[in-house]
């Protein structure tokens, strides 16, 4: 037997995925679980309500109606209070039940560092509401606000994590995510600010200034997280590099198709969106170039740029259809804080240099 | 995040071994093994993204390989070896001399293999290609160690028989 053992293990040790074939699977794979991770994070938060665990001791048959009753009244709470503002009756419920709970389903510390930046996200788009629909009292404002800091403070300490602990890839996600949404919300504040509510101003001035300081921060550690995958050796993004490629076309099309279904767009609006994706493919194809000369942390980076302005042109689009505003929003850095000389070195940067000097370790050098 | 990661580095150590067994589970057609290859590790994602436990990331991928491969050959769309043979769909090697060597018994093999019934089939595949353990093996059919070690002799009897040894 143990011939016959060998002899099929000889034979069959051949049979094997080619490298590409190998490559290919895990391509869609990632993809496949990058649109599952989109789809929890996007999906109401109804389905973590669950039920107290004392009716998992009783007999179903004998409560059964009350309990389908008691389950639709919950599920039914809770999905409405998804779409509620401060100040409604079911608010309290999607900030200290739902979010508590997804809270509670965010195992990892990339999960936490996403649904802090969600959040965040959340409650500037719960300001925009209440503006546009001339509901932001002086106390609601200040609360909302707060809620914000807090959020937002929280994404950029676990976004300091991640650089402290070299985890590039994660701090180049939520730092770009970070800065994409901060930078819309404030041209959405500040179109909504500069409007005249019966000769008065909205007096958004307090919360602008916040997210300005925090969008520079964290654009900063856009930057450096940037320059450090450019200098890192190429084993580390050789992988992260196509997977990256891989997000930053699918965002592409899936803006594509968003722009060519949307029908109220201003002229102005759609030459900038179509303008915006074309500039992500060309992002998309130097970043090629830089995969096929192994220069994987600079190919990174270009994917990483193109997903973000694919994702900032998502949010024009969607502030004219959600909030009937058109923005124009503060530039996103284009490439003028990679430029490459012919050696392939960075330029130093000016914002890289205003950061503390213990934030650089070794092989930073930008000289 | 880490999940993720775990899951791709599962990914690369047993993705191999995974479409081996779809290979020589589904009479060397190559494109239905990848394709049965994929679908495992998408189910099994699936499977783990929902927040169930698995101990055993080795055999619960070969478990789910299983139960797609039964769905699959119940299905009856199932090439015959001659088929795939003559159509070309022979596996990649290297080296001339043991490429001849090795491709006239893989074919040798896999007519045998294909002989077998498919349960048979199975426990063969996964314990001398897949190199799993009794435990194992019962752990991925659901069958009991003593039942598995049956089938084994039983197959491995007319194994010997057409392979000829």
């Amino acid at each position: 037997m143990d011939n016959l053992n060998k002899k099929i293990k000889k034979i069959a040790a051949d049979i094997k995925l080619l490298p590409q074939e190998k490559g290919e699977l895990k391509l869609r794979l990632v993809d496949f679980m990058r649109r599952e991770r989109e789809m929890v994070e996007t999906r109401p938060q109804a389905s973590l309500i669950m039920f107290p665990p004392v009716f998992a001791y009783l007999n179903l048959k004998r409560f059964s109606l009350s309990f389908a009753a008691l389950f639709l009244v919950f599920f039914g709470v809770s999905f409405a209070a998804e779409r509620s503002l401060p100040g409604d009756l079911f608010y309290p419920i999607k900030t200290g039940v739902n979010e508590k709970l997804a809270e509670f389903a965010s195992f990892s510390e990339f999960d936490r560092a996403s649904l802090e930046l969600k959040l965040a996200d959340r409650r500037l788009e719960e300001i925009e509401e209440l503006a546009v629909l001339g509901r932001l009292k002086p106390e609601i404002k200040a609360d909302v606000e707060s809620n914000f800091e807090k959020h937002s403070s929280s994404a950029q300490k676990r976004l300091q994590n991640f650089g402290d602990s070299n985890k590039l890839e994660n701090a180049s996600d939520i730092s770009s995510r970070l800065e994409t949404s901060l930078t819309a919300h404030e041209g959405i504040l500040d179109e909504l600010n500069s409007k005249k509510d019966g000769g008065k101003e909205m007096s958004l001035d307090s919360i602008l200034e916040k997210i300005k300081e925090d969008r520079k921060q964290v654009s900063d550690r856009r930057r450096l997280t940037e320059s450090r995958i450019s200098v890192e050796s190429d084993e580390q993004f050789s992988k992260e590099a196509p997977l990256r490629h891989t997000a930053a076309q699918n965002k592409i099309s899936e803006v594509s198709k968003l722009v060519s279904q949307s029908n109220d767009l201003s002229l102005e609006i759609k030459t900038e969106a179509l303008s915006n994706l074309a500039e992500a493919e060309k992002l998309l194809s130097l970043g090629k170039t830089k995969l096929d000369n192994s220069e994987s942390g600079k190919a990174f980076n270009h994917f990483q740029k193109a997903l973000q302005l694919a994702e900032k042109t998502r949010l024009i689009v969607g502030a004219k259809s959600n909030l009937q505003i058109e923005v124009r929003f503060p530039n996103l850095e284009k490439n003028s804080d990679d430029q490459e000389n012919e050696s392939g070195s960075l330029e130093k940067s000016d914002s890289i240099s205003e950061i503390e000097p213990h934030e650089m370790e070794r092989g930073d050098t930008q000289d | 995040m880490d999940e993720e990661n775990k899951f791709l580095e599962a990914y690369e150590k047993y993705s191999d071994a995974i479409f081996r067994h779809c290979y020589f589970r589904l009479n060397a057609d190559r494109e239905r093994a990848k394709d049965m290859a994929q679908e495992t590790f998408l189910r099994a994602w699936k499977y783990i993204s929902e927040g169930k436990k698995v101990d055993n990331i080795r055999a619960f991928l070969y478990r789910v390989a299983t139960n797609l491969i039964i769905d699959h050959v119940r299905k009856k769309n199932f090439f015959s070896l001659e088929m795939i043979i003559e159509k070309g769909g022979e596996p990649e090697m290297s080296g001339e001399l043991e490429r001849i060597r090795n491709k006239t018994d893989l074919n040798i093999l896999l007519k045998s293999l294909q002989k077998l019934k498919e349960r048979e089939r199975q426990v063969i595949v996964l314990r001398y290609i897949d190199d799993l353990s009794l435990a194992e093996i019962s752990e991925v059919t659901g069958d009991s160690e003593g039942a598995i070690a049956t089938r084994i002799h039983r197959s491995v009897k007319k194994l010997k028989e057409r392979f000829g040894q």
